[in-house]
């Protein structure tokens, strides 16, 4: 933990333990949203599911690269991770993303898919509200995840025919153009 | 306002002097909760989500039922209340789990507790003064 760090950002006002709570809860939420996608992926299939594979892994491995990200930051301010799996999934900031009950129901999977990305946005989003101004790295952090979080919610949005596309697909799969450069290890 | 009574940015604590089964609580003033916004109000010793939605109002007990976090707290979205703990959110009216209840299988044992209703009370105003019924609506 780096003394300073926490204090700086106390200093500005930003009530720290609450941050780390917040930070907590969104880590909570990428790790279980990377283990439910898991099982959503491998049952995208079919004539609408595998279109929809490709994207599924793209933000599954997106939403392990925003753990990866935001738990340093977590410690940075003096804060852990729960030593006990259980009570980490449980704190999780979004729902979890439970394959539907026929999981060959494509619709339904999307309509878990695109909850899930817009439940990522709001929390990122307030994220970014508590730390603009105040908490630069943490606010770097949280808006560089919230970029990859918009770009989920349209695919998943234009797939269940909402809107015209944006072409934001990646060129490798999960490749974080956004949150890469806050990884431990870099990508590519 | 009445002696006693206090209003802050966070909410307003607006107590009536004595307080029974089913009687009615001032907890605000109309002008203190603008549409829109969440306040967090007392009424016969609980603490309760007072929303105002387009200028209808709508009493919420604070705690969430899924996990305990501050629905006082939380925001609206999409005419529901939202947990900022873990997002859960609950229709103003009757308090039923919108989301994530719209997505979790029926078929999996246990979820259905983490579903479970927020408790709602009745709203009325009067003379520019919220009040709320000292017990829960009935479902």
């Amino acid at each position: 933990m780096g003394k300073v760090a926490r204090e700086v950002v106390e200093k500005a006002g930003v009530n720290v333990n609450e941050l780390v709570a917040k930070l907590v809860r969104a880590a909570a939420a990428e790790f279980t949203t990377y283990y439910y996608y898991t099982i959503l992926r491998v049952n995208a299939i079919g004539f609408e599911g595998e279109g929809l594979k490709e994207i599924i892994e793209d933000a599954r491995i997106e939403d392990r690269n925003h753990f990866e990200a935001l738990t340093p930051r977590i410690y940075e301010l003096g804060g852990s991770l729960p030593r006990d799996i259980k009570d980490f999934a449980k704190e999780a900031a979004c729902p979890d993303a439970y394959l539907p009950k026929d999981p060959r129901n494509i619709g339904e999977m999307l309509k878990v898919l695109v909850e899930a990305e817009r439940c990522a946005i709001r929390v990122y989003t307030d994220i970014c509200q508590m730390t603009a101004g105040k908490d630069p790295r943490t606010h770097d952090l949280a808006l560089a995840i919230l970029h990859e979080e918009v770009e989920h919610e349209a695919w998943f949005s234009e797939f269940l025919g909402e809107g015209p596309s944006g072409h934001f697909r990646r060129g490798a799969p999960g490749e974080s153009p956004y949150t890469s450069r806050f990884l431990v290890v870099p990508k590519g | 306002m009445a002696t006693g009574d206090r209003c802050e940015p966070s909410g307003c604590v607006m107590r009536e002097a004595t307080s029974s089964r089913g009687r009615w609580v001032r907890v605000a003033r109309v002008e203190d909760v603008p549409p829109g916004a969440v306040r967090s109000v007392w009424a016969e010793g609980r603490r309760l989500a007072l929303v105002n939605v387009d200028g209808r109002f709508y009493a919420l007990e604070a705690i969430c039922p899924h996990r305990g976090g501050p629905l006082d707290q939380g925001e609206i979205w999409r005419g529901t209340l939202e947990c900022p703990w873990h997002r859960h959110r609950y229709d103003l009216a009757s308090g039923a789990n919108v989301y994530p209840g719209n997505v979790y299988p029926d078929d999996l044992p246990g979820l259905q507790a983490e579903l479970r209703p927020a408790r709602t009370f009745p709203v009325k105003v009067q003379n520019g003064i919220v009040y709320v019924g000292g017990e829960p609506a009935e479902r």
